[in-house]
């Protein structure tokens, strides 16, 4: 257990910069995900903590201790590989075992720990099974299995779910929540999914282009982004560009192509500034009937509708050709799912759902 | 038919006829060495085992058979613990004139035997070491080398590199690395590379008969005296023998290893 600090640190090959100025504090126990594109630095920024990549400038501390100069097997770090990267020529139980007759430990006390860490991963039984002889789950634990085992200051996981199926995803990160809460170890996620970002960590660093843009914890990330790439980056978004056209206290009126909307904002405004609004597809509502005692209102014709089982995706056109997309939770009980394509529909949303990103414009 | 499909019987009655064309000698030579005639002779009118109680008349056979067993496994040995650092230099590290390193080393491949046979000598003669079984040993191994290189790096461009960064994390010096997890990743490149130089080096001809000087001499050299000397099918017998066993060792190396699928992907 131990903490993380990453400061200001950059990495270039040649010409190319691939992490600029990247800063991290992970705390004690904490959770957290690096998430961005591929090609967006998170995987460089695990593997410089990892100590595979020392970067040209900037310093990597676990503990407050600095680590740029330890070579891996000096940094005490627990590393799960998204291929698994289980040794092919030796059993379950050999995996587990290596990273414990590396260092200076009885053979009681490896056989105790090993045996300890495969009940943990939930692998009895499966010990002199050869890693051609599992499943990808089973994998995916022996590999996890074998990083904790170490007792690591930090558990990296680098796209570690990448391989699994649907399924088996969702099982693991359950696993993988259950395995922190109980070890209480720091760990660091490497992913593109934002889903699996969402679902496991305690705090997200959002990263594009070799920075980080945004951190916060899942909820004020998906909710109230400040960063326009981030909000449509997690999840699915209406983002649109348009100019302020009244400026009130703590209220602005921003006018797009073909429709206005109020929002509210901490963000000091005047009229004329360009600026980006957003909306989440699940606070828009549709009605089938005209709506006039609502600030927000747009008209449209419905284009497409989408089942998708727990939601009904709504998309929608304005008569000036800007697309809508619209979630309805439950598409037996609402309006929306009356909706056909072709029909005229009226969409409200609350001006707090309204996010602003100003000065991006 | 239509183009595709005519192409593809051109490709497969291509494949079949190069296989004939390769295994041909190999079955020829063992028909004939059962042969019950004096002569070399296909089809052959009757049938002996004379010949194979024959092979002991081959000059020095017992003798030059032995040396060269043992050249070829310390060739083999030899070229293949220094293949190992090369492979692992080319396949792993970036270095000024990597290109022409490489090239370098798998020059010998390229070059006619003759060629390396007569430029060895003139090196010995012109060093004035004593011609004994060291040269030798030295002309064969420059002529294998290449062959591990190559199988070398092969198996490790095949091998997963996230391993080694895997024992790293878990705390293993490179030295552990290298020992607890690189060589078994090299393994099918060590067996193969070993079997390439063994075998090059078994049944060499043109390399040794510019070597071999008093009294020295190695089982290829001696057979083909006495094919030059002799028409019967001994040769043929003793060559069924050598055949049998090397098949032997190579389909249990493919068995066991994947040899072959890795010297073709390389």
């Amino acid at each position: 257990m131990a903490r993380v600090d990453l400061d200001q640190i950059s990495f270039s090959v040649g010409a190319t910069k691939i992490l600029q100025d990247v800063s991290l504090n992970v705390t004690n126990g904490e959770f957290l995900a690096l998430l961005g594109p591929s090609g967006c630095g998170k995987t460089t920024t695990l593997r410089c903590i990892a100590g595979f990549v020392t970067p040209t400038s900037g310093n990597v501390r676990i503990n407050g201790e600095s680590v740029v100069n330890l070579r891996p097997n000096r940094r005490n770090v627990g590393l799960v590989f998204q291929d698994y990267a289980l040794f092919p020529h030796m059993t379950v139980r050999q995996n587990i075992a290596y990273g414990l007759e590396r260092r200076n430990i009885s053979k009681a006390d490896i056989d105790k720990r090993a045996n300890e860490m495969v009940s943990i991963v939930r692998m009895e039984g499966y010990e002199k099974r050869r890693p051609n002889e599992l499943s990808g789950g089973q994998r995916q634990r022996v590999a996890l299995a074998r990083a904790l085992v170490i007792k690591p200051d930090v558990l990296l996981l680098d796209e570690p779910l990448g391989a699994l199926d649907r399924l088996l995803r969702e099982q693991m990160q359950i696993e993988l929540k259950r395995i922190h809460r109980e070890l209480e170890i720091t760990t660091i996620i490497v992913t593109h999914d934002q889903e699996e970002a969402l679902s496991l960590a305690d705090r997200i660093a959002v990263m594009f282009d070799g920075r980080i843009v945004e951190i916060g914890s899942p909820s004020i990330l998906y909710e109230q982004p400040e960063n326009r790439d981030v909000m449509s980056f997690l999840g699915t978004s209406n983002i649109y560009a348009g100019s302020v056209i009244a400026a009130g206290k703590g209220e602005i009126t921003v006018e797009c192509d073909g429709f206005s909307v109020q929002a509210r904002t901490t963000q000091v405004s005047s009229v004329g500034n360009r600026t980006y609004i957003g909306i989440r597809p699940e606070h828009i509502r549709i009605s089938i009937t005209p709506i006039n005692d609502e600030p927000n209102v747009v008209h449209g014709w419905v284009e497409t509708t989408v089942y998708k089982g727990t939601h009904l995706e709504i998309y929608v056109r304005t008569s000036a050709d800007v697309g809508f997309l619209a979630r309805a939770s439950d598409a037996s009980l609402t309006e929306a799912g009356k909706a056909a394509v072709g029909d005229p529909v009226y969409m409200t949303f609350d001006s707090n759902h309204v996010l602003v990103f100003e000065g991006e414009a | 038919m239509s183009e595709d499909r005519l192409f593809r019987y051109f490709i497969t009655w291509l494949g079949w006829a190069a296989m004939l064309f390769l295994v041909f000698p190999v079955v020829l030579t063992v028909v004939v060495s059962f042969s019950g005639s004096q002569f070399i002779e296909f089809p052959p009118k009757s049938l002996s085992v004379d010949w194979y109680t024959n092979i002991a008349k081959i000059n020095k056979i017992g003798e030059a058979t032995l040396l060269s067993l043992l050249i070829a496994a310390l060739t083999g040995l030899l070229t293949v613990a220094m293949a190992i650092p090369a492979a692992l230099a080319l396949a792993r590290y970036d270095f000024p004139c990597k290109g022409a390193i490489s090239a370098f080393l798998l020059s010998p491949v390229a070059v006619p035997m003759i060629a390396i046979g007569i430029a060895i000598l003139q090196f010995f003669i012109w060093t004035g070491l004593p011609f004994n079984w060291l040269t030798l040993l030295v002309g064969h191994m420059v002529l294998v080398s290449a062959y591990p290189v190559r199988t070398l790096i092969a198996s490790l461009t095949l091998s997963n590199p996230s391993l080694e960064e895997a024992a790293a994390s878990l705390g293993a010096s490179r030295w552990t690395v290298f020992r607890t997890v690189t060589l078994s990743q090299l393994t099918p490149g060590l067996i193969s590379g070993f079997l390439f130089a063994f075998l090059i080096s078994f049944d060499n001809y043109p390399i040794s008969i510019f070597l071999v000087r008093s009294g020295l001499t190695t089982m290829p050299i001696e057979v083909f005296n006495y094919i030059s000397q002799q028409l019967d099918p001994t040769p043929a017998a003793f060559s069924t023998i050598y055949i049998i066993i090397v098949s032997a060792i190579i389909i249990f190396a493919e068995r066991r290893f994947g040899v072959i699928s890795l010297s073709v992907k390389g």
